[in-house]
């Protein structure tokens, strides 16, 4: 049994900002004018999102009690919210905190508090597409309706943008607060068309739409494949909640066969990792507003990773998905770090080309997904919840920071606080980015996985390789879009730095530098882990029998890895990253970076051939699905039988007049009519005579009239003679009657013997 | 009278109503029609909410005689399996009253016979007598045509109209013959079972054992009377023209309930009289509605004319349902009811965008580049009517998907020899050609606006909006809080499943020991003279098909 503690407040707090947010929008506008509206909707929302995150706090504080381990349940309106059941399938509305779901919840409450201190802020309101009212003096003319009616349009679209944030908080935390993967998927599906919505910006940006379009149908790929999971969850006999996958005979039911060659464990694991790494991908196409910056900072990423780790009993059970999926991690890790770095130039004369910064944004952000790959790949999973803790404070920083600088460069203040967080993101010790890669190397190359220890120095290798890529993608976005550009003047952008803005970019580079330290600190004992209170639920090994995740004996000290591994690790991760940082200011500040284009056009060629075979693959199902709706749709159903109909009317015109020749004349036509009418008559009554009756006539000794009598009560009477009807001795060999064929094809099963053959 | 009989006779009133109403009021009648769909829907949910489930097997009953000495009644009762019907019927009615041009002189008759085809429809789903319910098809299918072929070809009527119902009426009217023979089959069948009594109850006829010669027969003219209105495929292409070509209001409602209804029929009369025949036909029904989907699905990514692509969407999704149905398993039949509904209410939003869309003379989605900028009210409801045919979590779609992909995989294996591909295979499809719906409708709406088209396109006036927004609202209220329904209609469901099994146990331990002399029968009389048979009737129906799963008969016939 779980402690009860209202967790739906934490869910509904953001929905009922945003809510008031949009309902308000327009009359508040209208009412309050359009500068008080947007701060009473700011407002609105930064309370909902603080207040949910004292609750979260409270809840974490009531699980730290040392007392009782019990996890947190809430269950609203019990008497008038049934769960739903349909045979197998349960959901109810239950959501339930524990160490991880409040983990995930509190990092979600945190970046959104933190943007939504942004969004007042002139950058915040530029993001949202407010732009600053002009500055009125009392002698100046009243301004005209029309002025008014844009004003205030701008600011109900701007308003209904920031409800959409608030809906989408909520339903993200919904999905981690849930307490199955039923009530879950309410959460997970709104994030997706959400995202859609947020990727679209504008109706008529073609460019913004194009995007919009993959990422639509990567959302709702993802919603499916959750469902598909969910539905093996349940046909496997787990269940959809999140507790049973702890009841005792999980296991069994993981091992057993789902289809033949593969278990469910790998079902599930495969269906699980496709909704989320699905939904993950997603986030290349995110271009830098306030609300996809939201969306690749926490939105996205939070629930994907913690449905893995919700599930890593599954992930664990299925040692051959998790080695293909380093496998995978390491391709798309590589290229993605590889196009973030060299930012190929094909498309960029298509009218859906993106700007380069974004280009530079997709793929490190493919590359951090990469990684993340990889470490769920050999089991790490403390350490893909430190991936997405430093993605979820980096990505959000560097976000912000463009948004600041709008296209242009950022502040001077804001410029040494970029830095230091551009520096942090890029891997540069001692930031949480470095951490974290350090880390993953370590354990590539000291976990075990089905491919074996060679394989883990590979990809400890091509690991060194998307962190050198990926810390120069970072120091390009920095050089290229953020910094000052050479000659630039120092002093005229002095009196744009905006507190608001401001603000979060230092709490977030305290955070990152903060953190890293703290984890640094904790790998040589001297500090505990920021995240050591999720070891309890995120165990460093364990899963299939036969292959076991878990540290190498040779490089293992107690329960951890030999320390001189971590150091190496550590040490190696900070040469690489201050390299790529370094080699990078060269080309990018010093120069103009064209001797890239080489690597352009190699990663272009290279690139050619996946995208030309998804191109012919697009191209036979486009042939395919026309031939459906035009050969078959139109031809076959529609105009076939209307071509049929035409031969039939022709050929009958053609031979009419022949076998007008032929037909007897009308009295030969009557009685032959006649006589056929008669013999087909006869000849059915002569087959079956009993239809002449609509009463049974075999079976009964008096034509039928039998069961008159009986209703007359002729019971008795008619009993005997029924009786004397048996047959007087049995056969010597009762004929069994023909055993019935079996559909499949196989042998009939034997037939029951009949007792008198017992006898 | 009874509840049951008011909801029967209301839609039937309120039509006598309009029709006395000028028809030079086009808007009156329009709104007394609506009136009494919306009364009527009252009706229908108090139905509902008085239902029990576990009280009396068939509650609310009205029986009255109609041809004594044939045993012919008319009764009306609800048992509880029809309940999601029953509500679909309710919500549609009145939803698809709304919809289409607005009111114009000389409507009244398309509201009478609206009407009349709500009550036709009601009188099906609440006959529990063969006679009635066949009447009430037979008044549903002309009626439907009628309406169909309404304001057709000629000078002032739409082009292909009545050729569309002219074919529509080739497919449907045989069915109809169909079941009228089916009625005279049931009925000399029973009173041959009886000695000579006649009855047309449906709790009666389903008590009913057949020869299995008869059961093939049987349930091939159910098949015959419902494949049409299903629609099932290849035999879907009048319903295709008719989407194309018919008045939006009776379009919303053939899509949104007439299909349903055919499964609904064959879920009350084919698999309950013929369970022998349902189990073996099992199979070949789903690889139909199989290739069906697959064949929709495809259709759904490349179709660019709105009545052509409104109508591959109802077989789409109609295919997963006829999968439930015929996987006799209880769960997936209690999933269909909010799946059914979510097909009705997403079906209805869809007609009234494609149908505006063809007022103002689209016939190509490719023409229109740029829609969102124009008419954005229009995209957004079809998008969230597409996401509620996807089965998007939070909405009656999803519930019912899970239900019955669940309820077959898990409990379909005794009337299907391959649940998981058929179950799988519906869904996927269904996912795979509702995206390729939302992908056909987001490429005519993003961008900017094609010139000209904002002169050419009108948006959803505020009408047929708030019929949308309902239906969806609807969907969504019944996705997140359906137990109010799901509770009443699973122990029903559970119910006809095990008499379902055990009747088909029961033909098979009469065709086994009877051998080519089986006659029919009633079930008591066969228990009693077969002596205890069919004790377990699904692990007997296993061992005698060779099943998996019949261990425990094995064991018990060990020596």
């Amino acid at each position: 049994m779980a402690r009860e503690f209202p967790l739906w407040v934490i869910v509904v707090l953001p929905w009922l900002g945003a809510l008031g947010c949009l309902l308000t929008a327009w009359p508040g506008a209208r009412l309050l004018g359009s500068e008080r509206a947007r701060m009473l909707a700011h407002y609105l929302g930064l309370g909902a999102s603080a207040l949910a995150m004292l609750f979260t706090l409270q809840a974490i504080q009531l699980l730290l009690a040392p007392e009782d381990p019990r996890a947190l349940a809430h269950t609203p309106l019990v008497d008038v919210i049934e769960p739903l059941i349909i045979g197998d399938v349960r959901i109810d509305s239950t959501l339930i905190a524990d160490r991880l779901s409040s983990s995930a919840a509190l990092l979600l409450l945190v970046v959104f508090v933190l943007a939504r201190m942004f969004v007042p802020g002139p950058a915040g309101q530029r993001a949202l597409g407010l732009e600053a009212l002009p500055q009125r003096s009392p002698d100046a003319p009243p301004e005209s309706p029309e002025q008014l009616a844009e004003q205030l349009a701008a600011t109900a679209g701007g308003l209904r943008r920031l409800a959409l944030l608030g809906l989408l908080e909520g339903a993200a935390l919904l999905f981690v607060l849930a307490s199955d993967i039923g009530l879950a998927a309410f959460g997970w599906a709104p994030l997706g068309i959400g995202a859609v919505v947020a990727v679209a910006r504008e109706v008529g940006d073609e460019r913004r739409a194009s995007a919009a379009t993959r990422v639509l149908a990567l959302g709702l790929g993802a919603d499916l494949v959750l469902g598909a999971a969910a539905i093996a969850l349940v046909v496997s006999g787990i269940g959809l909640a999140h507790n049973n996958l702890w009841a005792p005979l999980t296991g069994d039911h993981l091992y057993a066969a789902a289809i033949p060659g593969l278990s469910f464990a790998d079902l599930i694991a495969l269906l699980l990792l496709g909704a989320a790494f699905a939904r993950l991908s997603s986030l290349a196409w995110a271009g830098n507003s306030l609300a996809e910056a939201l969306l690749d900072a926490v939105l996205i990423p939070v629930p994907a990773v913690y449905l893995l780790l919700r599930y890593l009993r599954v992930l664990s059970y299925a040692p051959s998905v998790l080695a293909g999926l380093l496998v995978v991690g390491m391709v798309v890790a590589l290229a993605a770090a590889a196009i973030a770095l060299v930012r190929p130039e094909r498309g960029h004369a298509k009218h859906r080309a993106r700007a380069g910064s974004e280009v530079g944004l997709s793929g490190t952000g493919l590359a951090w997904v990469g990684v993340l790959m990889m470490a769920l790949g050999v089991g790490a999973w403390r350490t893909a919840a430190l991936l997405l803790l430093a993605h979820a404070l980096g990505r959000l920083g560097l976000r912000l920071a463009l948004l600041i600088a709008d296209g242009t460069q950022l502040p001077s203040w804001s410029a040494r606080i970029g830095r230091i967080l551009g520096l942090a993101v890029a891997g540069v010790a001692p930031g949480l980015g470095f951490v974290v890669f350090a880390q993953t190397l370590v354990d590539l190359v000291t976990r075990d996985s089905l491919l074996g220890p060679g394989f883990g120095w590979l990809a400890g290798g091509v690991m060194l390789l998307v962190v050198f890529m990926h810390a120069a993608g970072i120091a390009r976005i920095w050089y290229q879009s953020l910094n000052r550009q050479p000659g630039a003047d120092a002093h005229e952008l002095e009196d744009d730095e905006d507190g608001l803005d401001f603000a979060p970019l230092v709490v977030l580079v305290v955070a990152l530098i903060g953190l890293g330290v703290v984890v640094l600190g904790s790998w040589f004992g001297v500090s505990d882990s920021p995240l050591v209170w999720l070891d309890k639920v995120l165990p460093l090994a364990g899963g299939h029998e036969s292959a076991p995740t878990g540290l190498r004996e040779s490089m293992r000290d107690g329960i951890e890895v030999a320390r001189p591994w971590v150091a190496g690790g550590a040490v190696i991760v900070a040469l690489v990253t201050g390299f790529a940082w370094m080699w990078t200011r060269e080309r990018f500040l010093r120069a103009h970076g064209g001797e890239l284009s080489s690597y352009a056009g190699a990663l272009e060629s290279a690139l050619r051939w996946p995208r030309n075979l998804a191109g012919s693959c697009g191209l036979a199902l486009s042939g395919l699905t026309e031939l459906a709706a035009r050969g078959i749709g139109r031809g076959v159903f529609e105009e076939g039988p209307r071509v049929a109909r035409s031969l039939a009317r022709d050929m009958g015109a053609s031979i009419a007049p022949r076998l007008r020749g032929l037909a007897p004349s009308g009295g030969r036509q009557a009685l032959l009519s006649i006589l056929l009418g008669f013999a087909l008559v006869l000849g059915w009554l002569y087959a079956k005579p009993e239809v002449s009756s609509a009463l049974p006539a075999d079976n009964y000794g008096f034509g039928g009239l039998r069961p008159r009598l009986i209703r007359a009560g002729g019971e008795e009477a008619t009993a005997k003679p029924s009786a004397s009807e048996q047959p007087v001795a049995e056969p010597e060999t009762p004929v069994l009657p023909a055993a019935q064929p079996r559909q499949d094809g196989a042998e009939p099963p034997p037939l029951p013997t009949p007792p008198e053959l017992q006898r | 009278m009874t509840l049951t009989s008011a909801v029967v006779l209301l839609p039937l009133a309120v039509a006598l109503m309009v029709a006395a109403v000028p028809r030079s009021e086009p808007a009156l009648t329009r709104a007394l029609a609506l009136l009494g769909a919306v009364v009527e829907l009252g009706l229908i949910v108090a139905l509902i909410s008085r239902f029990e489930p576990g009280g009396a097997a068939v509650q609310q009953p009205f029986v009255r005689p109609w041809l004594p000495a044939y045993g012919v009644e008319w009764s009306f009762g609800i048992d509880g399996s029809e309940l999601a019907m029953l509500l679909l019927i309710g919500l549609v009615v009145p939803l698809a009253l709304v919809i289409g041009p607005r009111p114009r002189p000389g409507e009244p008759p398309l509201l009478v016979g609206m009407l009349s085809l709500q009550t036709a429809w009601v009188a099906v789903v609440l006959a529990r007598d063969l006679v009635t319910l066949a009447a009430a098809w037979e008044l549903a299918a002309v009626a439907t045509v009628i309406l169909l072929g309404e304001r057709g070809d000629g000078k002032m009527g739409v082009p292909g109209r009545t050729a569309a119902a002219r074919r529509y009426a080739a497919q449907v009217l045989p069915g109809a013959a169909a079941l009228v023979a089916l009625v005279i089959l049931l009925g000399v069948a029973h009173a041959h079972a009886t000695g000579g009594v006649w009855s047309w109850s449906l709790d009666a006829l389903s008590q009913l054992t057949l020869p299995p010669g008869t059961q093939y027969f049987g349930f091939a003219l159910v098949m015959v009377a419902v494949a049409t209105a299903l629609p099932i495929w290849p035999l879907h292409a009048p319903l295709i023209s008719i989407c194309v070509t018919g008045p939006t209001q009776v379009v919303a409602a053939v899509l949104g309930v007439g299909g349903p209804l055919g499964l609904f029929v064959l879920m009350r009369v084919g698999l309950p009289m013929f369970p022998l025949a349902a189990g073996e036909w099992a199979d070949p029904i789903a690889a139909v509605a199989v290739v069906g989907a697959i064949y929709a699905a495809l259709v759904c990514w490349a179709e660019r004319e709105p009545g052509r692509l409104l109508g591959h969407v109802a077989l789409l999704h109609l295919s997963l349902a006829i999968v439930a149905a015929v996987s006799g398993s209880a769960a997936a039949r209690v999933g269909m009811g909010p799946y059914l509904l979510a097909h009705g209410l997403a079906l209805t939003v869809l007609t009234t965008v494609t149908h505006s869309l063809r007022r103002d003379g689209v016939g190509n989605l490719g023409e229109l580049a740029g829609w969102a900028s124009v008419a954005p009210r229009g995209l957004v409801v079809a998008m969230l009517a597409g996401l509620l045919l996807v089965g998007v979590p939070g909405s009656a779609g999803f519930i019912g998907e899970l239900g019955i992909v669940v309820g077959v995989l898990r409990e379909g294996d005794l009337a299907l020899l391959r649940p998981g591909t058929w179950g799988l295979l519906a869904a996927a499809a269904v996912g795979v050609g509702a995206l390729g719906l939302l992908r056909s409708l987001w490429q005519a709406g993003r961008g900017s606006a094609r010139p000209g088209l904002v002169a050419r396109l009108s948006e959803l006036d505020l009408r047929e909006l708030c019929v949308c927004v309902l239906a969806l609202v609807l969907a969504v209220i019944l996705g997140v809080v359906p137990g109010w329904l799901v509770r009443r209609i699973e122990p029903a469901q559970r119910r006809e499943v095990e008499q379902l099994v055990l009747g088909r146990c029961l033909a098979i331990e009469a065709s086994v020991q009877k051998g080519g002399h089986a006659r029919a029968r009633m079930h008591a009389d066969l228990v009693e003279e077969l002596g205890a048979v069919c004790l377990d009737p699904d692990a007997r129906v296993r061992q005698f098909y060779g099943l998996p799963g019949d261990a425990a008969v094995e064991q018990e016939g060990a020596p």
